[in-house]
């Protein structure tokens, strides 16, 4: 290797100091606006400060205030030079998504809505968001799913919004029969948003169009766009692949039909979609 | 093992060639394969030479180096003939001529005999080549299972050759294990070192391919990849590299990850030596020859195994140990850290830019980073740089377009996808994106191309630094399907979404103005419309902001709508009133408003177009500098002065409204035309305007006045149409003017016979009379005409006596009308205005049998009318024709059914009536049923045959001839065909009452009432 390269990496024993300390920030009921973490800035290879400091979302501003532990010097970022954020993870997060996965959905919601409030533009706003909206559209609260994701999608840069979120979001217009809204949505974000997004958008979008009965479409501007461009947002592959054969199959398309079916089996043979091909 | 590997490298420009060789060149095998070959190297580089030149597309020169070599060594070499006659054979089947070679196998006496089957073979390869695989499968099955124990010594050669072709085909079809099968084959023949250790790679490598797909094929295939691998190990080359590569496949999937590690450790200082031997060989030739190295495969394959497990361990709680696979293990001493995935990866992406691997190292290195950062805060000081990936990129790309370059376009498009999905929005990739719709286009993928191309167009509009690049990359795109593809649909639907999505185009406001003019040249207004609209409406700091208002406001005019042109002009001269200088421009658009409202009509549009031309006359009068910018438009500007007074006269002089202030306009007028006559006597209306003064005067009862003006036309102007035509022109003037009795005076002087008249010139105003609709002076032209001419003169005889014909029809001396347009038939049968008299000729002779009482002579004039139509179509025999035929003659049929009804009123004539009305039937549903609707002009024609013959099949059923089915099918044929037709009313009025008889008859089908379907029947 002609370039050195040096790693330096802290294991991940000092979180654990962190994490305590942030509970008992948060057991002191400190201001929801400020939490522990880190910044890494666009095109940084260093995170700020280096070891986790005080982080304040300003609104009006739209910067990040960070305190350095070790310097007591605040910095501000701009929210436009942020690439990534490490904050600390709320305690309460874990144990809600557990209970979203479980199937307790009413015990989830309550903490669930504390973090997208108190995190507010502080990462786990987003990590919440998901979790709390299939809470949401698993009591039939679609309302309360559309009208939190749009607060928390305010002001986010398209890279920090998450596939899962968008996804529970289309969910509950889906649920509503917000058609319109909905193709909007996804018109809207195929240009700017990232590509796991971008590819969850088509596949929605293909599901848009073989609603009402166009599986030609649902190929062009959905399924078949995911399948072949958008191969490396994999969580969605198997999904288009069955439903981009479902197409061809409509449009009486065998050849491509059974490409597809191969293609499925051979690539993703775990997924229930390959177990519905089999 | 590593003793067996000779440390010597004998890796060697020949070596690397051998390694693509077979993949490469296959068909030149037989040149090469030494083994069992009788012919000297001389003779085979000839050979190898003439297929070269086959193989870039010369045959023409193959031929003359495989005659050459025949003339020379023919007699000599025995063997070589067959050579030859292969080689001959192979040039017909790249020219695709399978039936020449065909024939040529099936001339040959012994079909059995070798030459045969290496005709045959080549034949297979040529079969393989153009893409039929069934054809090639037969030939190759046919030949393999005639020498299950490898080929005799003379057809060794073609064996081998073909063997490989046929396994690479195999795989193609996607038929890895008759493939394995192929390639046993070909090893049966004990073909040369080279060849047989690449047989011996391909194979392990395809074996290993397989037992990934399919875990089940490991236990047969692993043992034998094993074996393979192990004989690759005795020399060392290329393939002695990816042999350690399959060999570490086979520990991997055997679960055995430290293995697979170990070993590639074992080999490191071998296949470091490949690797330095690839780098000498590539300073040597410049070629890029990493590409090639088994180092950069073995490593990215160990750190793809040492990822996997981390993540596994990880999962499973053991971060530490995950850590040390990912970054390496820290060394207790020094407490720096071994090579772990990560470096694998780096080194991978960093020193092997060309390699298939280096992209996904990359993408998983940062994959690595990331993990690293978010789960332990790790900061990585050491990163994948910028220039780096950009290197990296650009050798991916350039691999994928090198296919794409070779027309390769199966292996293109899998090297794009691959390549852009690891580098999807960069702007390299917008380029491989049109090149990857290319390719589908190439290989019939539409779907898949049309997928793309919306892909570029929606996913790049919003991203400023691609968007103007896939833009450019649509358009191209576009030419191409337009002239290379010849796939207008798709051509069309680049535009459309270039036009919809990819509006901040520098080039898309000239773009659709050019589409907008290209649409107004075909007369295609409304279209035309929607591009200039698009270009005022969403473009209004381009360039062809102005001259798209000046081209809307044309279209308005050439539809005729005048409200909407002036609107569109109103506009455009308030945009150029903006401009600090706007030039002619803005005259010319004034000057087009003034004309507009003009031809809007009616005393108050009128008055304001005078008022206009007023206006504007003052305005350039001026002379003012910001609407003359140059020579060229202060000569414009002054011809719309021209225009100008010539129109406000114009207008002035069709003042209806004040009555009492008509004369006074009329004065006023010609004042105006006698001011544009003295200051541009040149001017092209100084004619027409003296013209337009003896009009005026005439208007005015001054006679004298008017002859004078008239005499001064003649004078000063006497080339002028004007002047030739005085009194033709004033005749039309006084028409256009409402002044019938005054230009029936006119034109009757013009007819007098004064001789100032030629007969051309009398025609003229005959034809232009008629189509005024003023018949009875158009007949005295025609009679004027018919008089003055001798009987031979055709050119005019001919049009003479059909205006005559038409004008008696139309004047109802039917008669006379059908016996002028029977003699013009009778002189003329080849008439080129055959059509047009018998079409009135049928009407004359229809509207007397009509009114004959007489049985006998009412049957022969509507015989005659039928006739007639009959002729039409003999001229005329398109299929519009043909149903407009058929319609005239149904109507004529139903005229007939009600002449007999009403001349003949006894039980027979009933009879008679009702037999007339089903023959009319008959009529229209022969054209119903045998005449295509799509075909052009048809469609109206074909909808009045539906109209004229639903309400008599309704007149006509009863409950036993099944006609309000047939009415209920006529009537959902029509609505399927022209669902916005002109009888849609009445169609679905008479199927609901078809259905309602039916259902009261017991045999009805339900139908949705039409909203009136109880108003009376019109018909």
């Amino acid at each position: 290797m002609n370039t050195r390269h040096t790693i330096a990496f802290r294991a991940g024993r000092c979180c654990a100091a962190v994490l305590l300390a942030l509970l008992v920030m948060r057991g002191t009921g400190a201001a929801q606006t400020q939490v522990m973490g880190q910044i890494l800035k666009v095109g940084g290879v260093q995170w700020i400060p280096p070891k986790p400091g005080k982080i304040r979302w300003k609104g009006a501003s739209k910067v990040y205030a960070i305190s350095d532990p070790t310097t007591s010097v605040t910095l501000e970022v701009a929210l436009s030079e942020v690439a990534r954020m490490n904050i600390v993870k709320p305690a309460a997060l874990d144990k809600a998504i557990s209970d979203v996965k479980g199937g307790r959905f009413s015990s989830a919601i309550g903490p669930l809505e504390a973090i997208v409030q108190e995190y507010r533009m502080l990462q786990h706003d987003v990590t919440a968001a998901e979790p709390l909206a299939i809470a949401y559209n698993n009591t039939k609260r679609y309302k309360d799913t559309a009208t939190m994701i749009k607060r928390v999608q305010e002001d986010k840069p398209a890279h920090l919004i998450t596939r899962g979120m968008v996804k529970q979001y289309w969910k509950s217009l889906l649920e509503t029969d917000q058609y319109g809204t909905l193709r909007n949505d996804i018109d809207k974000r195929i240009p700017n948003a990232s590509r796991d997004v971008v590819a969850e958008a088509q596949n929605m979008r293909g599901d848009i169009d073989m609603k009402k009965g166009n599986p030609k479409a649902a190929l062009l501007d959905g399924y078949l766009r995911t399948v072949v461009l958008f191969r490396d947002v994999k969580a969605v592959q198997p999904e288009a692949i069955y439903k981009a054969m479902l197409c061809f199959e409509k449009l009486g398309q065998d050849g491509q039909k059974e490409k597809m079916r191969k293609k499925l089996l051979a690539e993703y043979p775990q997924t229930e979609y390959s177990r519905k091909v089999r | 093992m590593k003793t067996r590997a000779s440390k010597s490298l004998r890796l060697v420009r020949a070596c690397i060639l051998g390694a693509g060789f077979l993949a490469v060149v296959t068909p030149r095998l037989a040149a090469q394969e030494d083994e069992g070959g009788e012919l000297p190297p001389e003779v085979k580089l000839e050979i190898a030479y003439a297929a070269g030149l086959q193989d870039i597309g010369f045959p023409e020169f193959a031929d003359i180096i495989i005659g050459r070599a025949e003339t020379k060594w023919g007699a000599k070499y025995p063997s070589l003939r067959l050579e030859v006659e292969v080689m001959k054979v192979r040039g017909l089947l790249q020219l695709g001529k399978f039936d020449s070679v065909k024939a040529i196998i099936a001339k040959k006496p012994n079909q059995k005999s070798e030459v045969v089957w290496a005709l045959k073979l080549a034949l297979a390869d040529g079969y393989y080549a153009w893409g039929k695989y069934t054809d090639a499968q037969a030939i190759y099955n046919g030949f393999f299972a005639l020498y299950p124990k490898g080929p005799p010594a003379k057809l060794k050669t073609f064996f081998v050759s073909s063997a490989y072709k046929y396994a690479q085909m195999l795989i193609l079809m996607g038929e890895s294990k008759a493939a394995i099968t192929a390639y046993d084959n070909l090893l049966k023949a004990k073909p040369a070192k080279h060849v047989r250790r690449q047989a011996q790679g391909e194979m392990a490598e395809l074996m290993v391919k397989m037992c990934e797909d399919d875990e089940k094929l490991s236990k047969s295939y692993l043992p034998k990849i094993e074996k393979l691998c192990h004989e690759i190990l005795w020399i060392q080359d290329v393939w002695f590299g990816k042999a350690i590569v399959y060999l570490a496949h086979v520990k991997k999937m055997g679960g055995d990850i430290k293995g697979a590690k170990d070993l590639i450790d074992d080999y490191r200082a071998q296949l470091k030596d490949i690797d330095r031997a690839l780098q000498e060989e590539a300073a040597k030739s410049g070629e890029d020859l990493t590409r090639l190295s088994p180092m950069a495969e073995c490593r990215y394959l160990v750190a793809v195994m040492m990822q996997e497990e981390a993540d596994k361990l990880f999962k499973a709680g053991k971060k530490t140990e995950a850590v040390d696979l990912l970054v390496g293990e820290k060394d207790p001493k020094t407490g720096k850290r071994g090579a772990g995935a990560y470096q694998h990866h780096l080194n991978v992406f960093i020193r092997y830019p060309a390699t298939k691997w280096a992209g996904d190292a990359g993408r998983r290195a940062r994959q690595i980073e990331e993990f690293l950062t978010d789960n332990f805060g790790a900061t990585i000081h050491s990163k994948v740089t910028r220039e780096q990936w950009e290197k990296v990129e650009r050798f991916q790309f350039q691999e994928a377009r090198s296919l794409y370059n070779q027309n390769l376009f199966k292996d293109a498009i899998v090297a794009y996808i691959t390549v852009l999905n690891l580098f999807p929005e960069r702007p390299t990739s917008v380029l491989a994106l049109g090149e990857l719709a290319r390719c589908y286009i190439e290989t019939k993928q539409t779907i898949y191309s049309e997928m793309v191309v919306r892909h570029i167009a929606e996913r790049f509009k919003a991203k400023e630094e691609l968007m103007q690049r896939a833009g450019d990359v649509l358009l191209r795109l576009a030419i191409a399907c337009g002239e290379d593809y010849k796939l207008p649909e798709l051509r069309n639907e680049i535009h459309k979404l270039f036009f919809s999505q990819l509006t901040k185009h520098p080039r898309a406001a000239n773009l659709l103005f050019d589409f907008g003019n290209e649409a107004f040249e075909e007369k295609n207004y409304p279209k035309a419309r929607e591009y200039f609209e698009r270009v005022i409406a969403e473009f209004p700091r381009s360039l062809v902001y102005f001259p798209a208002h000046n081209r809307l406001a044309q279209c308005y005019g050439e539809e005729g709508n005048r409200t909407n042109e002036i609107a569109t002009l109103d506009a455009y001269v308030a945009v150029l009133d903006e401009e600090p200088v706007p030039g002619h421009a803005y005259v010319n658009a004034k000057y087009r408003r003034a004309l507009a409202l003009r031809e809007l009509g009616g005393n108050e549009s009128l008055i304001k177009s005078a008022a206009a031309c007023a206006e504007l006359i003052a305005l350039v009068k001026k002379g003012d500098q910001k609407y003359s910018r140059n020579e060229d438009e202060r000569k414009n500007n002054s011809k719309v002065l021209e225009g100008c007074y010539f129109f406000k006269a114009l207008s002035q002089s069709m003042l209806t409204e004040p009555a009492d202030k008509v004369d006074a306009f009329k004065q006023q007028a010609i004042s105006d035309f006698e001011s544009l006559v003295k200051e541009f006597p040149k001017s092209q209306f100084a004619p027409v305007a003296l013209s337009r003064v003896g009009v005026l005067w005439t208007l005015l009862d001054n006679p004298e006045e008017a002859e004078k003006a008239l005499r001064r036309l003649q004078d000063q102007y006497p080339d002028s149409e004007e002047a030739k035509n005085a009194l033709f022109v004033l005749g039309r003037s006084l028409l256009e003017l409402g002044k019938r009795k005054e230009a029936v005076k006119v034109f009757k002087e013009m007819f007098s016979g004064a001789g100032k008249y030629s007969a051309g010139q009398i025609l003229t105003a005959g034809k232009e009379l008629l189509k005024a609709e003023e018949y009875t002076i158009a007949l005295e032209a025609f009679d004027r005409v018919l008089a003055m001419i001798q009987p031979d003169d055709r050119p005019r005889r001919e049009p003479a006596l059909l205006g005559k014909g038409k004008a008696l029809i139309e004047l109802k001396k039917y008669e006379n009308g059908a016996k002028t347009l029977d003699q013009l038939l009778n002189d003329y049968p080849k008439s080129g205005l055959t059509v047009e008299a018998c079409l009135y000729l049928s009407r004359g002779y229809r509207e007397m049998a009509v009114k004959e009482s007489n049985e006998v002579a009412r049957f022969d004039l509507f015989n005659l009318a039928v006739k007639a139509m009959q002729k039409v179509h003999k001229h005329d025999p398109t299929p519009a024709r043909r149903v407009e035929v058929a319609v005239a003659v149904g109507r004529i049929t139903v005229l007939k059914a009600k002449a007999e009804a009403e001349f003949n009123q006894t039980p027979a004539g009933k009879d008679l009536a009702l037999k007339y009305k089903n023959d009319a039937i008959a009529t229209y549903q022969t054209v119903i049923m045998l005449v295509d609707p799509t075909e052009e002009g048809v469609g109206p024609h074909m909808q009045d045959a539906y109209a004229d013959c639903i309400p008599l099949m309704l007149e006509t059923a009863t409950a036993d001839n099944n006609r309000y089915a047939n009415v209920i099918e006529d009537c959902d044929n029509y609505q399927k065909l022209y669902p916005d037709g002109k009888h849609v009313i009445d169609i679905q009025r008479w199927k609901t009452r078809a259905s309602t008889k039916l259902a009261q008859l017991g045999s009805g089908v339900p139908v949705t009432p039409a909203p009136d379907a109880n108003k009376p029947e019109e018909k």
